[in-house]
């Protein structure tokens, strides 16, 4: 028996697992009966088992005995040196008519006196075992290292061409390696791209999901590979069963982190509460359970798929395509043909692996628009920067000012001084934050001061500025009050005694930092038209650079003047 | 001489009143300053001028409709601007001059000059007109016109599609906007070059201009010797 893994989208199928389904002859469904004890005698062709249990397997955990008839005719004939493949969970000694032909470690009384024999075996059948005829066969076997969680006993036999089926295996077990192998190196690949660049949650989670599978293949093959003692046989289950349930968590949450989904905590409770109804059924380690953790993977990933799409995430429709076309495919498999065609685990794997190429299309799509998203970055603050610097350096603003200065000069030297000093003042401020995306609210507050201070040299009206409530060790994106200040300024005429008061304002709460400038004029009716002048624009991009969307400008007339308020939010 | 300086800020205001007073001197009669455009617009509506030194923002579209509504208006103007890559369109929109900022008084003077100037000598970039057409304001193409007749304190044009506007500004100071492909050939009549079609030379010294679509323009006696060696015929 095979136990089957994995994951995915199975949609149901209980039949027999597939994998039973080998070329060779299957021996399994033969009238078999079991008794528990110990008597030599059973191994007698002529002994009656009539009133044994006809089961075919046992909970008990110590010595029984399984015996069965077994036809010879001209189909066994067919085999050139036929022989018998033994799957069983115990040390077993194998009589073909009372004759001992083979033994798998040692069948013992205790669990002291017992050798654990291998999982897989292969028996050689003589010719001379083989007349026409009707065969017994008795198999005594003891199972005192079967696990305690989930103990059973069974045994299962194939007649095929000696070592044949071990042959078969193996070259299907290299076939899937090839595909471990790629699972493999799309982790590390992933993993590495993880550290060294995209700090991205679902480039590990994705990295991760490459390692189970990888493991879950190794797994699932490994008993190909390696004879293993019978007992081990069960941890190997259930090292399948926890790989097959991250697998089937980790599936749908990927799905939920690249769709970025609200309410993830709640969701993933959800599909948790789904995979542990879908392990309720079974016991643990069996293919049923393995197959009902892969529907609920399938059915959860497909109500995320769905929800994205008519929330039109991008990509969505197409990975919901796939993650059908997956799930057709094994249900296909598993239904149609049943794996007369092709291995049933094979389907799961090729299936998976259309799921993986839909995520590493995500992943790679992703990481396309991040690199465009980083360039449009990169220019937006090297324009920011431009903007800045060009704030001073525009000719409306130097050559308006030197104009004032000429006449300041012709007029009163003395004050044309600090005029000068003050502009230098600003131009010192602007040339030390041009580089910077964020800068001290101090260092902004004397920027807009020494401004001010131009100012009043040039309109000749008598600007304050107050600052209220200013918290220290707060920082902004450079001269955005500045902007607004200079808005306040060009957006404003002076009250009948010739002043303009400008007051800022700091305010923190729960939620929000708020930043609000007040101007006290008489606001000039023409200009407030139009919204969103290049100042606005300029303060906009900044707070979008910093903050992402995470905050809120408003600008609007209120009965002394004009308001401006910048909210962030935390 | 009556002056108007719109300027909102006070320093310059002062500067550029007191280059243009000692530039003009005696010729003044009255220089007056308003701080804003509301301001200036109110001025003009209650006095008249001759001349207007007008600072603009002329960054956007603002500064531009009100500069179509200045230089519609019967007196000249002089923009004075630190946006001098704004400098064509302003000579597109028909301003005598663009002094750009910071200025001196010799630039100054220049654009003065160009004030007392009877009519352009040096080529000028105007190629509007702006109208003004039912409290609205338009912007006319001047290459569409075919001639202009002066009618007293204002003028009439004459377009190619036989249209007809009134402009405020007479004639002697639309032929200080013109073009040189613009000609005064009589005391009342401008015409465009690139119309005429022939010069009829009629007995008793009568000499008609017959631009295209056959309209006559009688050509003053006294200017067609200097037209003909001008225009080499």
């Amino acid at each position: 028996m095979k136990n089957l893994v994995l994951i995915c989208l199975l949609i149901v199928g209980f039949g027999i697992p597939s994998s039973m389904a080998k070329s060779g002859y299957i021996i399994y469904p033969h009238e078999r009966v079991i008794q528990v004890g110990d008597n030599m005698e059973w191994a007698n062709p002529e002994f009656d088992h009539q009133d044994w249990d006809p089961s075919g397997s046992t909970n008990n955990v110590g010595v029984y005995w399984l015996r069965f008839k077994f036809r010879c005719d001209s189909i066994t004939d067919l085999y050139d040196h036929p022989g018998i493949q033994v799957i069983s969970l115990g040390a077993y000694e194998f009589y073909w008519d009372s004759h001992l032909i083979s033994r798998n470690g040692i069948v013992g009384k205790t669990k002291a006196e017992e050798v654990p024999g291998k999982f897989l075996t292969q028996i050689p059948l003589a010719d001379s075992l083989l007349n026409h005829g009707i065969h017994t066969i008795a198999i005594r076997v003891s199972n005192f290292r079967s696990p305690k969680i989930n103990n059973g006993s069974w045994n299962i036999f194939f007649m095929e061409e000696y070592q044949q089926s071990l042959k078969n295996d193996l070259i299907l077990s290299a076939k899937i390696f090839i595909l471990a192998g790629i699972y493999l190196m799309a982790a590390l690949y992933y993993l590495f791209l993880y550290i060294l660049r995209h700090r991205k949650k679902e480039v590990l989670i994705f990295s991760t999901l490459c390692f189970l599978f990888f493991g879950l293949i190794v797994m699932e093959y490994v008993k190909f590979l390696y004879a293993y003692p019978y007992h081990w046989h069960l941890y190997r289950l259930w090292i399948i069963f926890i790989l097959t349930s991250l697998i089937s968590f980790l599936t749908p949450y990927f799905l939920i982190v690249y769709f970025n989904i609200s309410n993830k905590k709640w969701i993933s409770g959800g599909i948790i509460t789904l995979l542990i109804i879908a392990t309720s059924f079974w016991g643990i380690g069996t293919d049923f359970t393995n197959k009902n953790l892969g529907l609920a993977m399938w059915l959860s990933s497909m109500g995320i798929l769905i929800y994205s799409t008519l929330k039109k995430k991008k990509e969505a429709l197409l990975v919901l395509v796939v993650f059908f076309i997956s799930g057709c495919i094994i249900s296909f498999y598993n239904f149609g043909f049943r794996s007369m065609i092709y291995s049933y685990d094979i389907s799961l794997f090729i299936s998976f692996s259309l799921l993986v190429l839909s995520m590493m299309y995500l992943l790679a799509k992703r990481a396309r628009e991040q690199k465009e998203a980083y360039e449009a970055s990169l220019l937006l603050s090297s324009r920011l920067q431009n903007e800045l610097l060009k704030k001073n350096i525009q000719p409306h603003f130097i050559m308006n000012t030197l104009t004032s200065l000429m006449s300041w000069v012709e007029e009163s030297p003395k004050e044309s001084v600090q005029f000068i000093e003050a502009l230098s003042g600003e131009f010192e401020i602007m040339s030390d934050i041009a580089e910077k995306k964020l800068i001290p609210l101090e260092q902004e507050i004397e920027l807009c001061q020494k401004h001010i201070q131009i100012m009043r040299y040039r309109k000749e009206v008598n600007y304050t500025f107050e600052v209220k409530n200013i918290p220290e060790g707060e920082f902004i994106p450079p001269a955005i009050l500045h902007t607004v200040i200079e808005n306040g300024i060009t957006h404003n005429l002076p009250d009948h005694q010739n002043r303009i008061k400008m007051v800022l304002h700091f305010e923190e709460n729960n939620l929000s930092k708020i930043y609000s400038l007040k101007t006290y004029g008489k606001s000039r009716p023409t200009t407030h038209k139009k919204k969103g002048g290049t100042g606005m624009k300029y303060i906009r991009s900044r707070l979008a650079e910093n903050y992402g969307d995470q905050w809120s400008l408003e600008s609007k007339a209120t009965e002394v003047g004009w308001e401006t308020k910048i909210i962030l939010f935390k | 001489m009556k002056i108007l300086i719109i300027e909102d800020e006070p320093a310059i205001a002062r500067r550029t009143q007191r280059l243009t007073q000692s530039i003009l001197s005696e010729q003044i009669q009255h220089i007056h300053i308003c701080h804003s455009v509301e301001s200036g617009l109110a001025y003009l509506a209650e006095q008249e001028i001759d001349l207007l030194l007008l600072d603009l923002n002329l960054h956007g579209a603002d500064g531009f409709s009100i500069l179509e509504q200045m230089v519609a208006a019967p007196f000249h103007t002089i923009v004075i601007s630190a946006y001098k890559e704004k400098a064509i369109t302003a000579f597109e929109y028909g301003v005598l001059d663009f002094v750009p900022k910071p200025f001196n008084q010799n630039r100054l003077a220049k654009a003065f000059q160009r004030f007392q100037k009877p009519s352009s000598e040096s080529s000028t970039e105007t190629k509007f007109l702006s109208i003004q057409k039912k409290g609205r304001y338009q912007m006319m193409a001047i290459d569409n016109l075919l001639y202009i007749k002066g009618a007293g304190i204002y003028a009439e044009l004459f377009f190619k599609d036989g249209s007809k506007e009134i402009h405020n500004k007479n004639l002697d100071k639309l032929s200080q906007l013109l073009p040189t492909y613009f000609d005064r050939i009589h005391k009342s009549y401008i015409i465009n070059k690139q119309e005429i079609e022939e010069i009829l030379v009629e007995p008793g010294s009568k000499y008609t201009l017959v631009l295209k679509g056959d309209i006559h323009v009688p050509i003053s006696r006294s200017r067609y010797k200097s037209l003909r060696e001008k225009w080499g015929i």
